[in-house]
């Protein structure tokens, strides 16, 4: 045998024995090693699946808050319903958001009074895709919104959550006596984000909104400061608003390895700051996760099928 | 050298590899956050040989070939894309009806056991990463052949040939959480699949009783065919309208049912002559017979 072939297989058998040794050993290195990131991103992202239980096996809750980091929403700031002067250009932009884990895609829609939320057509019975909702409404673009219940990933959309609110009507949650969810567009234009009875969002002049969360800056004030948010990684698609009125809609893919992974919630918070959000909310993500711009998908969903359907979308029309 | 000098350098280059694949995963994968870039988007602006298939509207058209599979737009008409087969065959191809992506089964022939197949997700303007599943440990010269899906529920069951003489068949079943599972059946002979549009449900026939059945995505089942004779599966239809053939002794349909569960069924139609159930269409339509 050759020098060189002594050695290939010496370097062969380092790799796989290797190898091994990281699958059998990871679970444990993962979980209880010194990795805080990993770790972070693996208890976050089966947290956030539908099996947290196997989590909630192993840590208790004080100690999951102390790995995914103390990240409660529901404590924000009340939100200042600023006011801007439009800017004179209606044309909208489509930019590329890329990072080493992900690729992404960011719409910038200068007139906030152009977003509408929009459904499904027979949202009872099914939701619809992004394209259909945005051809149907004649959009020029649009984006996936609220949430719904999802039963082992197999939903059919058709059963949203909280309110749905549409020229300032209530389409569904209007006779909620709590506090839910709410990313919304007030008939002034300025975004809102945060947990809102629909009384109050009467009061504040909500005309277009949705039930999602958790808001990621309010008053230009990030919320996430410590941890990643909990949530791992994973397909995102979020909404900001500048403060001279610019709504920002950005999607990040994900699942799809050697193209994206996907993106914390700290990403989007990160990347919706840079781009001069003063307000921010995280939408549906995951296979949900769809814009569609000038005619038709510009992200790649993560799903084999497609774009998946769903209740509800903000549109721009 | 000293074996134990050996062990030493062998345990402390293993411990170096360990450590780099957790820091690189630690600190650039699963880093909190992550540094990006922002930058305009710029919009990318023949003779046909081989099978074609065209998308809804028409807009595109595949081309499957020995070789490649080549997506064309047709207005005006123009290469989009070839996709290189890698000496695999493909074994299925269809367009969604509601969206211009296709699902594309490819199979290779490799030894018994070992064997792959996949399903992959063609979209005509992306040519980078493709969603795809993969059942692998399959007996040689296994291949889906058949796939019932949802886009509503985004369930995927793929039906995957394992044996010929007789053919023997496994389904597997994937969904928008990308979980890939094998659905276990009450038997191998498998004919036609389909999936109803707003639920987790397979229906499937067993070709050898002459029986349709569903099968929930929590692993209930029940029969589905109205006794007293053998039924095969026609299809499913995007309203849940099921299709039946009743097929005679020799297997042969001659009437075609149609309905739904919970509901019963009902003669759809009386066909001319009997029948085989693989030319059969929900719409009556019938396929030609191939020679």
């Amino acid at each position: 045998m050759t020098k060189l072939a002594i050695a290939s297989n010496i370097y062969f058998r380092f790799i796989v024995i290797n190898l091994v040794f990281l699958l059998c050993t990871a679970p444990l290195i993962v979980l209880f090693g010194p990795f805080d990131n990993i770790k972070r991103s693996v208890v976050g992202a089966v947290l956030t699946s539908r099996h947290p239980q196997y989590v909630t096996w192993i840590f208790s809750e004080k100690e999951i808050k102390e790995i995914v980091g103390d990240f409660n929403p529901t404590n924000q700031p009340k939100q200042d319903l600023f006011q801007f002067t439009k800017r004179e250009t209606s044309s909208l932009r489509l930019v590329n958001i890329n990072a080493t884990r992900f690729t992404g895609y960011m719409l910038e829609i200068p007139d906030p009074t152009l977003i509408k939320a929009a459904t499904a057509q027979d949202i009872q019975e099914k939701g619809d895709t992004i394209s259909s909702i945005a051809i149907a409404n004649n959009a020029v673009a649009a984006v996936n919104a609220g949430g719904f219940y999802d039963p082992n990933g197999t939903g059919t959309g058709r059963l949203p959550y909280g309110v749905i609110i549409n020229e300032g009507k209530f389409l569904i949650g209007g006779d909620i006596n709590e506090q839910v969810q709410l990313i919304g567009v007030t008939k002034a234009g300025v975004l809102v984000a945060g947990n809102y009875s629909p009384k109050e969002m009467r009061e504040m002049n909500v005309s277009e909104g949705v039930s999602f969360g958790p808001p990621l800056i309010i008053n230009g004030k990030k919320l996430i400061t410590d941890g990643d948010g909990g949530w791992g990684v994973a397909p995102r698609t979020a909404i900001g608003q500048r403060k001279d009125g610019t709504v920002l809609f950005l999607v990040i893919d994900g699942r799809q390895p050697g193209y994206s992974l996907g993106a914390t919630l700290l990403d989007v918070q990160n990347i919706l700051y840079e781009q001069g959000a003063y307000v921010a909310a995280n939408l549906d993500g995951g296979s949900s996760t769809t814009l569609y711009f000038n005619g038709k998908v510009v992200n790649r969903p993560s799903d084999m099928l497609g774009e998946r359907m769903i209740p509800t979308a903000f549109i721009v029309k | 050298m000293k074996s134990s000098y050996k062990l030493a350098i062998w345990l402390l280059a293993g411990l170096l590899f360990q450590a780099s694949i957790y820091f690189y995963l630690d600190r650039v994968l699963f880093a909190p956050a992550t540094s990006f870039q922002v930058s305009a988007v710029t919009e990318a602006r023949a003779v046909i040989d081989g099978q074609t298939y065209y998308s809804r509207n028409k807009r595109y058209m595949a081309v499957v070939k020995d070789e490649s599979v080549e997506i064309y737009a047709t207005s005006p008409k123009s290469l989009l894309r070839s996709i290189p087969l890698n000496q695999q065959k493909v074994s299925y191809f269809k367009w969604l009806e509601d969206r211009d992506l296709a699902l594309m089964a490819v199979y290779g022939d490799t030894a018994k056991d070992a064997a792959k197949v996949v399903l992959t997700q063609i979209n005509p303007y992306s040519d980078g990463y493709r969603l795809s599943a993969t059942i692998d440990k399959l007996p040689g010269g296994s291949k889906i052949t058949d796939v019932a899906y949802s886009t509503a529920t985004n369930v995927i069951y793929m039906q995957v040939l394992v044996a010929n003489g007789p053919a023997q068949y496994r389904v597997y079943r994937t969904d928008a959480n990308q979980d890939l599972t094998r659905v276990y059946l009450s038997g191998s002979r498998i004919g036609r699949i389909g999936v109803l549009f707003d639920q987790d449900s397979l229906i499937y026939d067993n070709l050898a009783e002459g029986i349709v059945y569903v099968r929930n995505g929590d692993g209930s089942w029940r029969v589905i065919s109205p006794y007293g004779a053998k039924y095969n599966l026609v299809g499913v239809d995007g309203k849940n309208t099921i299709y039946l053939a009743k097929v005679n002794a020799q297997g042969l349909a001659e009437t075609v049912f149609k309905g739904k569960l919970k509901v019963g069924f009902e003669l759809d139609r009386t066909l001319t002559k009997p029948t085989d159930v693989r030319f059969l269409t929900m719409d009556g339509t019938e396929a030609p017979v191939k020679k």
